[in-house]
């Protein structure tokens, strides 16, 4: 008899996912599928609408990651107007690009990705949650975590003008100017950002990395894919949030191509699966050879963990310590690990709060230079930003007056749509057996997810918000035999 | 005391918009205390816009049938805990803001208008949704009322009005900063 198990997150908040797990006669894994019900029509309700409204509008495709949208909007026009934005006006963004990768960071870190770490995979799900890291972690640490994301989240809305739909990008720069006594401001708040961004990662080798079993956990098999990795680097070949080219190493950690975004198709393509609405992405010189790994397949890999292995290094000199250290404890570049995207993650806290404070301390930042008038007809544009969830392009074209003709959005999670298919996969290989399903192995299951913080697209807010699980178990001709609910809505 | 007035949508998204629109209308802006705000923000991003309240009334849309129809939900009786902290929503993110040691609202109501589409970005709203908009607007003034937020004048605006304005969308953007009801009118909401 095989059976399916299906994990349904109905919400369209976060998660958005499913998870379907087909079993076979002795109640072994057959096959896991990873299902992204995607929010489209985003890219149609483009075409015929002004080029400079991109930003406004694609920062409403995510309740989560806004500004990430917003800001490849705005690149994106900054090439479609053929115009190069004053420095002022990059360092302004890149300060609440920087800005905006810490708090996001950090949300994920404590509220997201932390309970399973801090409080270790199979613990109870009760206690799986930031109370769980609280109790580990002390006390204090939930309230800092929640006023420091409102301090920052406060820096993003002044300069943003609104958090979630933020104002602020405009093709050749920015909207409006820091003054000088803003930026004393914001160095303050860059200040304790460093602080905090110091104690997270105190807390994460104290409570992770010392602890052998978590380290066991991360290095297992069961969370392990030989892929390709891709991520934006500077000209030194050091990581960068908000600019630079894509850069992709081999699963041996060499570089396998550097390109700007521009040339995305020629490197890029997509694989369509009859299950999912997802368009695989894969590397076009590799080709697509199904949801394998190692040097022969195309699938790659976006986010933290691949971030860190396609760049050399880290361009501020706290986080680049923590790089090396990073690769020295797994053994050299890369890590091939999907759980070490967590500790990845910590590393890029640290450096966004050391580039904010280089940028808050840069008194450039205050210029009234702000942005460059595009006086060039407009044609076509491309670009790409470091979204916390991996590589986001934006691709548009116009007509003459701006009118856009066509529109292309490439999510972080499209990207990893493959890798994340692969380890949802192995992760229920690994874990169920004997037809058996408990609430912990489904956890584990959803960690090989959870890790790369996958966004979904999901826009819309209706209630009840919370998501139950479902588990449906289907008999051999498709009969419904049973239905468990985990932590039901309403 | 304060009194958030969260709507929640998303403006591009057709039916999903609703709770934005009856925030907008709500008009309790201009009262002490009372904050009005429209957002997008999903999951726990939500802490940020409760945390250190003391009260808030939630406006959602909530998928189901009769369309239309507006109800007042009891935050209690979502579920309190998310399978995992992934798929947070409202309940999760007052649950974990509250674990984390922070301030969070002691009276939380929900409006929920149900709706049919919110997956169509560029949909107009259905005509029955937007016909809810004023009910959902004037349970929220009653609310707030009851909460002791309302004026103690006279009603400014009282329910006839919104009737009158119908599914109009230009004439409800009019009332956004219209007097809230008195409470003389609003029954106590018991908790």
């Amino acid at each position: 008899m095989s059976r399916q198990v299906v994990i349904d997150p109905i919400t369209r908040l976060e998660g958005h996912g499913r998870i379907a797990i087909f079993l076979d006669d002795k109640g072994e894994v057959q096959r896991a599928y990873f299902q992204i019900p995607e929010l489209r029509g985003f890219e149609k309700f483009l075409v015929g609408r002004r080029a400079e409204d991109a930003p406004q509008i694609t920062s409403r495709i995510c309740g989560v990651c806004p500004t990430a949208h917003h800001m490849a909007a705005t690149k994106a026009l900054d090439d479609l107007y053929h115009v190069e934005p004053t420095e002022t006006a990059k360092k302004l963004r890149e300060m609440l690009y920087s800005i905006f990768m810490l708090e996001d960071h950090a949300l994920h870190l404590f509220f997201l990705g932390g309970p399973d770490f801090v409080v270790g995979p199979t613990a109870p799900k009760a206690e799986r949650n930031v109370l769980g890291v609280i109790q580990k972690a002390g006390l204090e640490v939930g309230k800092r975590v929640i006023a420091m994301r409102k301090e920052l989240r406060g820096l993003i809305q002044e300069l943003g003008g609104r958090v979630i739909h933020p104002v602020f990008g405009l093709p050749g720069g920015v909207a409006k100017p820091l003054s000088e006594e803003a930026r004393q401001r914001f160095e303050e708040v860059a200040r304790r950002g460093l602080d905090f961004a110091v104690f997270c990662e105190g807390l994460f080798e104290e409570v992770v990395l010392k602890n052998k079993a978590y380290v066991d956990a991360i290095v297992s098999d069961a969370y392990t894919h030989r892929t390709y990795y891709a991520g934006l680097v500077d000209a030194q070949g050091r990581e960068n949030f908000y600019d630079g080219q894509i850069r992709v190493v081999d699963p041996s950690g060499k570089e396998f191509a550097k390109f700007p975004a521009r040339d995305y198709l020629k490197h890029l393509e997509e694989h369509v699966e009859p299950w999912t609405y997802v368009k695989f992405l894969y590397l076009k010189a590799k080709g697509w050879h199904g949801f394998t790994d190692g040097p022969e397949s195309g699938i790659y890999s976006v986010a933290p963990l691949a971030r860190l292995n396609a760049a050399s290094g880290v361009a501020t000199p706290r986080a680049q310590d923590l790089y090396r250290r990073y690769f020295e404890t797994f053994g050299g570049r890369p890590v091939h690990h999907t759980l070490a995207n967590h500790w990845a993650r910590v590393i890029e806290i640290v450096y966004a709060a050391e580039r904010f404070l280089e940028l808050a301390s840069d008194p450039a930042v205050a210029n009234p230079d702000i942005r460059r008038m595009p006086t060039a007809t407009p044609t076509e544009g491309i670009a790409a930003v470091e979204a916390p969830r991996g590589i986001l392009i934006h691709h548009y074209t116009s007509d003459e007056r701006g009118i856009l003709t066509s529109a292309n959005l490439l999510v972080a999670t499209q990207h990893n749509a493959a890798r994340i298919a692969m380890s949802v996969d192995k992760a229920a290989r690994a874990t169920i057996h004997g037809g058996v399903v408990d609430d912990g192995m489904l956890n584990q299951v959803e960690m090989a997810f959870r890790a790369y913080d996958p966004c979904h697209a999901c826009a819309t807010h209706s209630l009840p918000g919370s998501a139950p699980l479902k588990v449906q178990i289907f008999g051999p001709s498709g009969e419904l035999i049973r239905t468990i609910v985990r932590g039901s809505g309403t | 005391m304060t009194l958030l007035i969260l709507g929640l949508g998303n403006d591009l998204l057709g039916d999903d918009a609703v709770g934005l629109r009856v925030a907008e209308r709500v008009g309790l802006e201009r009262l002490p205390g009372v904050e009005t705000v429209q957002s997008s923000a999903a999951g726990l991003y939500l802490i940020d816009l409760i945390e250190g309240q003391d009260d808030a009334i939630v406006i959602d849309s909530l998928p189901g049938d009769p369309v239309g129809s507006v109800l007042e939900l009891d935050l209690r009786k979502f579920a309190r805990v998310a399978p995992s902290a992934h798929y947070a929503g409202l309940p999760e993110a007052l649950r974990m803001a509250e674990d984390a040691g922070t301030k969070v609202p002691r009276r939380v109501a929900v409006v929920a208008v149900t709706i049919r589409d919110a997956q169509t970005v560029g949909a107009a709203m259905d005509p029955a949704v937007e016909a809810a908009i004023p009910k959902a607007a004037s349970i929220v003034r009653r609310i707030a009322g009851a909460w002791g937020y309302a004026p103690s004048g006279p009603a400014a605006e009282p329910e006839a009005a919104h009737r009158r304005s119908g599914a109009d969308s230009a004439a409800t953007r009019k009332d956004r900063h219209d007097r809230a009801e008195s409470p003389s009118r609003s029954p106590a909401r018991p908790r």
